[in-house]
């Protein structure tokens, strides 16, 4: 027999088990499926209560019948298949996947936090590089007051809806995550769309200029350019966080688009509410340099905010997430605003406090970013003041190394004799000045030893580090070269590999010894 | 381009109506060069330089 499947349903109603009380003499209707040639013989011989129809089309016969009726289609050949015809179909519950309902970015981005929750970024002055922004919109509450233009022509307001839908997330009343700060509307595109690196240098420059505290850059190229990544790091370095949108090229890897790319600009991918990666959302690393990025990740999909004219409406891409980040980030300067150099921190917690839910770093960074997740990581106020005054240094800033690299007495350069790791996740950098330095006693040269923290190590460009290192302690010129190999020093526990290496002056002769770890003598070697 | 940071002056680089914008803070020029001009760009003065383009666009998901 060529039967594959019967009801359940059916097999119960014709063949009750001996506890189920039932008869079997009802009569229910079936829908069989039959082979077509057999279909004149089946129709013939089948017991049927009343006419039994057959869909040839279909090779479906439908038919009252009782047991003998059933159990002659069971075991006739021919019967591939027999349904209960009375089997009623309801409509399945639509299944609402959270993670693509709207939500607004406080919604997920303030999350429940109750340190930071009386912080809405009052105080922080937020550069919004974009289409422009509707001010009058009733989410803006007087606090966009002032609009540069940058691209020069005679428009003003919102040329597309984008920023206003940007700004909204940063500073809208109900739907921003940073209710209470105050933007500057830097407007860079024309109503045409593209804006050019001319017109976001204005931006920039006006951003330096008029002491904003954050940037908010939801644009990008998928092409590098070398000179606005070099402007969005000056701003970073005059103590400004610029967080820039990662780019909407994913899912590919090696997608991550410019300005984004630049060093100190926090990359920012985007997520779904669910906190996953979103399948456009740039992923890491840079094609065209080595940094490592995005660096975090916010809420930017399907994001419900303010619409340029009024009202509100719903976008996705990284731009969408990067407010959030940047609502964040006035919250935490904000509350950090007492505090010595708060970007640095402010900085240094966006780039490590995220929640990556095991996604790669290439497709996160360090994963979605929320207030509530800054309060996890960072534990309580007590713990947060001191991570913060930790994280303060030496009160070297954001500029340190060049810094570092002069001599606080007599500003001469400085050279570096070591650079050392320690198991805390600090670096010493062993410097001496030439002028101020006494002499050597004992073959000792009086040096200096300053402690520097590992996210301000990570800042030092590593042109800044061959510099330092081959400028002669005695001459000052930069004139030193290994005279012989590397030798490996002993690795304590804990510790990362160090080298020590025998070095000459080519210009005045002069020799000494350096110790570095592994990678640095490797740049050095380069 | 960016300039270096030595007290070199513009007018020693570039004809004045060539300059389309100074960003002061950023120590940089937006400049427009006429075919005639374009040896200044090899100045000591000048770290590097890039033409300008267009193609930043708002990174918000299209339909």
């Amino acid at each position: 027999m060529g039967l594959s499947r019967i009801d359940k349903s059916l097999d119960l109603h014709f063949n009750p088990r001996a506890f189920e009380k039932r008869t079997v003499a009802e009569s229910h209707e079936i829908a069989a499926l039959i082979d077509d040639d057999m279909s004149k013989e089946i129709l013939k011989e089948l017991p049927a209560i009343g006419p039994v129809t057959y869909l040839s089309k279909l090779g479906v016969i439908i038919s009252d019948v009782e047991k003998d009726g059933f159990d002659y289609l069971v075991e006739k050949r021919g019967v591939f298949g027999i349904a209960d015809a009375e089997a009623t179909c309801e409509m399945p519950d639509p299944e609402i996947n959270e993670s693509m309902k709207s939500h607004s970015s406080r919604d997920l981005m303030r999350d429940i936090s109750p340190l930071f929750s009386s912080y809405e970024g009052k105080g922080v002055t937020i550069g919004v590089i974009d289409s422009g922004v509707d001010a009058s919109h009733p989410e803006f509450t007087g606090r966009c007051q002032t609009q540069v233009n940058c691209v020069g022509d005679s428009l003003t307001g919102d040329v597309s809806g984008h920023g206003t839908h940007v700004a909204g997330s940063i500073i809208g009343e109900s739907v921003g995550v940073a209710s209470e700060a105050e933007i500057l509307d830097l407007r860079v595109f024309g109503p045409a769309g593209g804006a050019s690196i001319s017109n976001i240098l204005m931006a920039l420059d006006q951003c330096i200029s008029r002491n904003v505290n954050l940037v908010n850059m939801s644009l990008g190229s998928t092409a590098p350019s070398f000179v606005l990544e070099n402007a969005v790091d000056q701003v970073s370095t005059n103590g400004i966080i610029v967080c820039a949108a990662a780019g909407n090229s994913g899912p590919y890897n090696e997608t991550i688009n410019c300005p984004s790319s630049a060093k100190l600009a926090i990359s920012v991918a985007a997520t779904d509410a669910s906190k996953r990666v979103a399948r456009f959302s740039s992923r890491g690393p840079c094609r065209w340099n080595s940094w490592q990025k995005p660096d975090c990740a916010g809420f930017g999909d399907y994001v419900y905010s303010a619409k340029n004219g009024g009202g509100y409406t719903t976008m996705s891409g990284t731009s969408m997430a990067t407010p959030g980040i940047a609502g964040i980030a006035a919250c935490l300067l904000e509350y950090q605003s007492e505090e010595e150099n708060p970007a640095a921190f402010v900085d240094w917690l966006l780039r490590n406090s995220g929640s990556d839910l095991k996604q790669s770093k290439e497709d996160v960074g360090c994963g979605f970013v929320s207030l509530a997740e800054v309060e996890k990581y960072v534990g309580n106020k007590n713990e947060m003041t001191q991570m913060a005054s930790k994280k303060k240094g030496n009160k070297i800033g954001r500029t340190f190394f060049p810094e570092l690299m002069k001599c606080s007495t007599c500003n001469s350069p400085r050279a570096l004799h070591q650079i050392r790791h320690r198991k805390d996740g600090t670096m010493v950098f062993v410097v001496s000045c030439r002028n101020c330095r006494s002499a050597p006693t004992d073959g000792q040269i009086d040096s200096e030893e300053v402690v520097l923290e590992e996210w301000q190590h990570k800042r030092i460009l590593n042109q800044d580090i061959i510099k330092a290192l081959r400028r002669c302690g005695k001459c000052g010129k930069e004139g030193l070269v290994v005279t012989d190999k590397w030798k490996n020093l002993k690795v304590k526990a804990g510790s990362r590999a160090h080298s020590e290496g025998k070095v000459g002056c080519l210009y005045c002769q002069a020799k000494g010894r350096r110790v570095f770890p592994h990678n640095i003598c490797e740049i050095w070697n380069d | 381009m960016k300039l270096d940071s030595g007290n070199h002056l513009l007018s020693d680089i570039f004809d004045s109506a060539w300059i389309i914008n100074e960003h002061s803070s950023l120590n940089m020029l937006t400049v427009k060069i006429p075919s005639y001009g374009s040896f200044s760009l090899l100045h000591p003065g000048i770290l590097f330089w890039e033409e300008d383009r267009s193609d930043f666009l708002a990174l918000d998901e299209g339909e």
